[in-house]
């Protein structure tokens, strides 16, 4: 399997979309990663009296109404906006296959148990059950928001791999595992794991555009993060009252998630199309 | 039939129930109590804040306090809103209910109508680059956030060249005695930015979901066979071979509901459209707990209700379905 998931993952980064996605996600990170050493102070306001500049050489993407340069306000953001989704999307995707996994192998009243429970769960829209946690929690830290949107993500990958798993029950190699004698743990990590890896890998590109969505729409809403951190949502949000005159400070904070989400959905697009070639 | 339709009910109000656990159990798991922020801007002694607890039914043991509150949302009672006090949150929904469900159906219908189009377009010419432009274009109509292509669409169209209202649903200086054309042109035009911000954002599933239904029919043989009839390529495309292709949407009809209710939060606050959303979006800034539980409630309710809609018109059309 490792083999061909090697392939396959080449084959991927080898279709346009696939380039494209990991081309703009690869300036994203190294705007995160790099970017916040070389821009001004994102929190700083070097002259208040000059209000929002627009983009000019000394300030690419212009300065918002508190004169912040807008570059590094949204290099900062990207910072924020790629951590809080990789791992808050390592939470829900441990969970999701872990469930998924016990689910589909163990069957009989835990599946039905767990699956009651997955429905229920996915019924609830996942922007609703943020709120009603976020709306009542003042100034949450960063890492008990990054657990929240961790724990709401899971349900749809849960239902994801039990699927699998009960479709790859029925395989000649999971059968001959269980005669001979093979452990669940073993047959779970060992046998199901790897076969499910593809479809887990396209939930998680799918489950990071959607955190980053959600993280910039929490923040516009007035709750998450609080200002002033440079989050993409807090950005759109400040730039309500301004956009009219300085349209700059609107367009590059939304032009960022969506450029971010577009790269991580491309990616998605490549890795589906080449785990199952039939839906290309 | 009535044996499947029961099962179907009663496994859609078990889990149900399971929403309303799960939604009371979070209500209590969030540190500090919507109370609690109250009282954060306004100093309240102690006893005032007995008296508001008590009030609200927070002294009462958690037990009690989720029987009650089962009960109430059985009974469709959400109890009393903390903003708009001492209005019922069910006077506030009832009033709000009917602006949603036009922009929603709306969305719906432009959805529908120009997403499924789209995919069997797509699914026809596989491949090629007008095929591949458009999955690109839907795409990042999907990675779009609805409030940033909102208020994009207001600068420029309501804004910067004036051919939209910015907001509201209506126009306040409309005339009171205004004819039905008058006002119903007023209405249109008001609906046209939401719905296309909601329609560009959730286009793309539909299209997806079309093309890859769409795609899996056309290479089956009864297709082949139709064309090796020489039927004009239309009367293959949509009477044989979508007639088939069209269980998915079905289903995801179902799933799209989350999607266009989270949606409206952000495009109806944005465009000050007075529905769920906005209502909602104000809950958020004010803290007004009751009215976003029963928010989530009713939405939840209306996803359950959807699915269990789903799986009738999936048991009416596709007789393959009716063993499970």
């Amino acid at each position: 399997m490792t083999g061909s998931l090697a392939a396959t993952l080449r084959t991927a980064l080898r279709s346009s979309s696939g380039r494209t996605g990991a081309l703009l996600l690869a300036g994203l990170l190294l705007l995160a990663i790099v970017g916040p050493w070389f821009l001004p102070d994102p929190t700083g306001i070097p002259d208040l009296s000059a209000g929002a500049i627009p983009p000019s050489a000394g300030h690419l993407f212009g300065t918002d109404h508190l004169n912040r340069d807008i570059l590094a306000r949204v290099a900062t953001g990207a910072r924020i906006s790629l951590a809080i989704a990789a791992l808050s999307v390592a939470v829900s995707l441990t969970l999701g296959t872990l469930t998924g996994l016990v689910a589909g192998f163990a069957g009989r009243w835990l599946d039905a148990a767990l699956m009651r429970m997955v429905d229920a769960a996915l019924a609830i829209p996942r922007l609703f059950v943020l709120l009603l946690l976020l709306v009542v929690w003042d100034r949450i830290p960063l890492p008990a928001l990054i657990g929240v949107i961790g724990l709401t993500g899971w349900f749809g990958t849960a239902r994801l791999v039990r699927g699998e798993v009960i479709r790859l029950r029925t395989e000649g190699y999971l059968q001959a595992a269980a005669a001979l004698g093979a452990a669940p743990k073993r047959t779970i990590f060992r046998h199901l794991l790897p076969n499910v890896f593809g479809v887990i890998l396209v939930s998680a590109t799918l489950g990071i555009g959607e955190v980053i969505l959600l993280e910039a729409g929490l923040s516009f809403l007035g709750v998450g993060l609080q200002p002033p951190t440079p989050s993409w949502g807090i950005m759109v949000l400040d730039s309500r009252n301004y956009f009219l005159t300085a349209p700059w400070t609107l367009v590059f904070p939304g032009a960022m998630i969506l450029v971010t989400v577009l790269a991580v959905n491309l990616m998605s697009d490549a890795l589906r199309a080449a785990f199952d070639p039939r839906s290309a | 039939m009535a044996a499947w339709l029961f099962r179907r009910l009663l496994q859609a109000a078990v889990t149900f129930l399971a929403v309303a656990a799960m939604l009371f159990v979070l209500m209590r798991a969030a540190p500090g109590d919507p109370l609690g922020r109250l009282t954060d801007d306004r100093p309240m002694t102690p006893a005032e804040q007995q008296r508001l607890k008590a009030l609200f039914g927070l002294d009462q043991p958690i037990a009690t306090q989720f029987t009650r509150f089962a009960a109430a949302a059985a009974n469709g009672d959400f109890g009393v809103s903390i903003e708009y006090y001492p209005a019922r949150v069910n006077t506030l929904i009832r009033s709000r209910l009917g602006a949603s469900l036009l922009l929603g159906g709306a969305v719906l219908l432009v959805n529908l109508g120009l997403g499924i189009w789209l995919g069997v377009f797509q699914a026809r010419r596989r491949g090629s680059a007008i095929d591949q432009w458009l999955t690109r274009l839907s795409l990042a109509g999907y990675a779009m956030p609805s409030f940033w292509l909102a208020l994009v669409l207001v600068s420029l169209f309501a804004v910067e060249w004036r051919l939209l209202p910015a907001a509201q649903m209506t126009d306040p200086l409309l005339a009171p005695d205004a004819g039905l054309l008058t006002r119903s042109w007023d209405l249109l035009t008001h609906l046209v930015l939401p719905v296309v911000t909601l329609s560009v954002v959730t286009i793309a599933a539909t299209m997806r979901y079309q093309r890859t239904a769409m795609l899996e029919v056309l290479r089956l043989d009864y297709v082949r066979a139709a064309r090796a009839r020489g039927l004009p390529e239309s009367t293959v495309v949509w009477r044989h071979a979508w007639r088939n292709a069209l269980f998915p949407i079905l289903t995801l009809v179902g799933l799209m509901l989350p999607m266009l209710v989270s949606g409206s939060v952000f495009v109806e606050s944005v465009f000050a459209w007075p529905g769920l959303g906005s209502l909602a979006a104000g809950a958020i800034a004010t803290r007004d707990y009751p009215v976003l539980m029963a928010t989530a409630l009713l939405v939840s309710g209306a996803v359950l209700v959807s699915g269990v809609l789903a799986d009738l018109g999936s048991y009416a059309l596709d007789p393959r379905t009716r063993n499970r």
